[in-house]
């Protein structure tokens, strides 16, 4: 136990190293923050594109949307880091993992809002024309308010998975929560930062889980 | 009563000896000697096509052949986890290219050092680099946690550069070729292998610091490793280190380096972890 607490818990390394750790929690929800914001916007953008059957984009987003929910997150964002330089466009590490991880979330949330949209009863739209409203009436104030709600407790469990990747911002030099922990791991030869970086997880997320469970049951439609 | 009174004194040698037996279970004789290290820093511990090779590579099987044990398997582990996983005995000693520093010291018993080396900037070649000076206003990427990210970290501000830190040495020369960094950092027998293998890189700068190489083991190995550091020993004197390093790094090494030079006592002369106990290696 008392080896457990001097490799784990030692106080010394985390006054000397914590600083900087927590200087990754920012950068760690920053990424977050960009990620859900890329994702979510992204992902209505394109549900809408498949509701709407805009002929052209229609096979351009089902293309993306394949791609980014079957291709890993790492590699994902190692080739927007390493690869994209090549063909000219250098990504900062910050942008290139909120990139990534928006991309990956967008496919996804596309695919959840499309269901919801076309979860709702047919009679919805058939309403909304019988009181003369066009498609984008129809849709933007009657449909889509609805599908929103039916659509958040999924949303909200996907973000949260995606926004945990943001640890594999390590591998491009992100220095996020984790890549900080190892680096200070490494130098200090002990491994107490990583239960600094632990508890920092737990700090930044499981208020983001709670929040998710709150929203879920204040906004949804009742049964 | 008295048979009472001695089960104390009996329960007390029963953990002494169970405590030596755990010790010796950390390295049992008739199992291969298991070590940790990082791979892809050539021409130290690479994949070949038959598994690892490489100077490390030789170094431990010879150790191993030394200390009488079958055989050696090395677990494969990033640098940022190395330390994590020697105390959690996922293996018994680091076999990669560790440097001695005082901080590491005190957590950790290295060996005697037994390779001299430094700062070595890797550049895209054509550039160049007259001094630590030409490196103000621009990125330097790392290996996360190595001796240069310490290096590094700790000049930035004197130089005037940004640090990137990346999960393994190859991503720090990619950082390089794809023009997000200046320079990449790293040991200079590894940097100058990297840049004789690659054409689009050079070693623009070499900074030998005093730094050396050492083997680290858990703390309470101090046994294990006085006699792990006799088979260094016995290999600075009877020339094989030096053939090792002619093997793999196409050279004899440079006379009077830690290479050759065998140190008294056990441990790194001056740091955490030296025992001053002078004596003579036994050799077979």
């Amino acid at each position: 136990m008392e080896r457990f607490a001097e490799y784990y818990l030692n106080a010394e390394i985390l006054l000397q190293y914590g600083p900087a750790i927590i200087a990754g929690a920012w950068v760690t929800v920053g990424v977050a923050a960009a990620t859900v914001a890329i994702g979510l916007a992204l992902g209505l953008a394109m549900a809408i594109v498949l509701v709407a059957r805009l002929r052209g984009l229609r096979w351009l987003v089902i293309i993306w949307i394949e791609v980014f929910r079957t291709l890993p997150q790492l590699a994902v964002l190692i080739f927007i880091y390493f690869g994209l330089p090549y063909a000219g466009l250098t990504i900062s590490p910050f942008w290139a993992t909120a990139g990534a991880l928006g991309a990956v979330l967008s496919a996804f949330a596309a695919e959840i809002f499309r269901s919801a949209i076309q979860a709702l009863p047919p009679g919805q739209w058939d309403a909304a024309a019988a009181l003369g409203f066009r498609f984008r009436g129809t849709f933007f104030l009657v449909i889509l308010p609805q599908a929103i709600r039916l659509a958040i407790p999924l949303l909200t469990n996907r973000a949260i998975a995606i926004t945990k990747g943001t640890a594999l911002g390590t591998a491009v030099s992100l220095p996020e929560i984790l890549g900080q922990a190892q680096s200070a791991m490494a130098i200090a030869a002990n491994p107490s930062p990583l239960t600094l970086a632990a508890a920092l997880y737990l700090v930044l997320f499981l208020p983001l889980v709670v929040a998710s469970r709150w929203i879920e049951s204040s906004r949804v439609v009742p049964g | 009563m008295p048979a009472r009174s001695r089960f104390p004194l009996v329960a007390l040698l029963g953990l002494l000896a169970f405590g030596a037996a755990a010790q010796e279970a950390d390295h049992p004789a008739n199992r291969p000697m298991v070590v940790g290290s990082d791979f892809g820093v050539a021409p130290w511990m690479i994949r070949g096509a038959s598994g690892p090779e490489g100077f490390g590579v030789d170094l431990m099987n010879e150790i191993a052949r030394r200390l009488g044990r079958p055989g050696v398997e090395i677990v494969d582990i990033n640098f940022s986890g190395l330390f994590a996983a020697l105390f959690a005995k996922r293996f018994e000693f680091t076999a990669n290219p560790l440097n001695i520093t005082e901080e590491r010291a005190q957590r950790m018993l290295y060996t005697e050092p037994f390779f001299a080396t430094g700062n070595g900037f890797i550049v895209r070649r054509g550039e160049t680099m007259a001094n630590l000076e030409a490196l103000r206003g621009r990125a330097i990427a790392v290996n996360r946690g190595t001796i240069s990210d310490t290096w590094a970290t700790a000049n930035a501000e004197r130089y005037g550069f940004e640090v990137q830190r990346y999960d393994t040495f190859p991503d720090s020369v990619q950082a390089v070729l794809t023009r997000r960094a200046f320079a990449a950092i790293n040991e200079i027998p590894t940097a100058v292998y990297a840049a004789s293998q690659n054409r689009n890189i050079a070693v623009a700068f070499r900074d030998y610091t005093g730094r050396n190489f050492g083997i680290a083991f858990r703390p309470e190995s101090r046994d294990y490793r006085n006699r792990v550091e006799e088979t260094i020993e016995c290999m600075k004197q009877d020339g094989t280190l030096a053939r090792m390093h002619e093997k793999w790094y196409g050279s004899a090494p440079e006379p009077g380096t830690s290479l050759t030079q065998v140190f008294p006592g056990f441990g790194p002369p001056g740091l955490p972890g030296f025992e001053d106990t002078p004596h003579t290696p036994r050799c077979n």
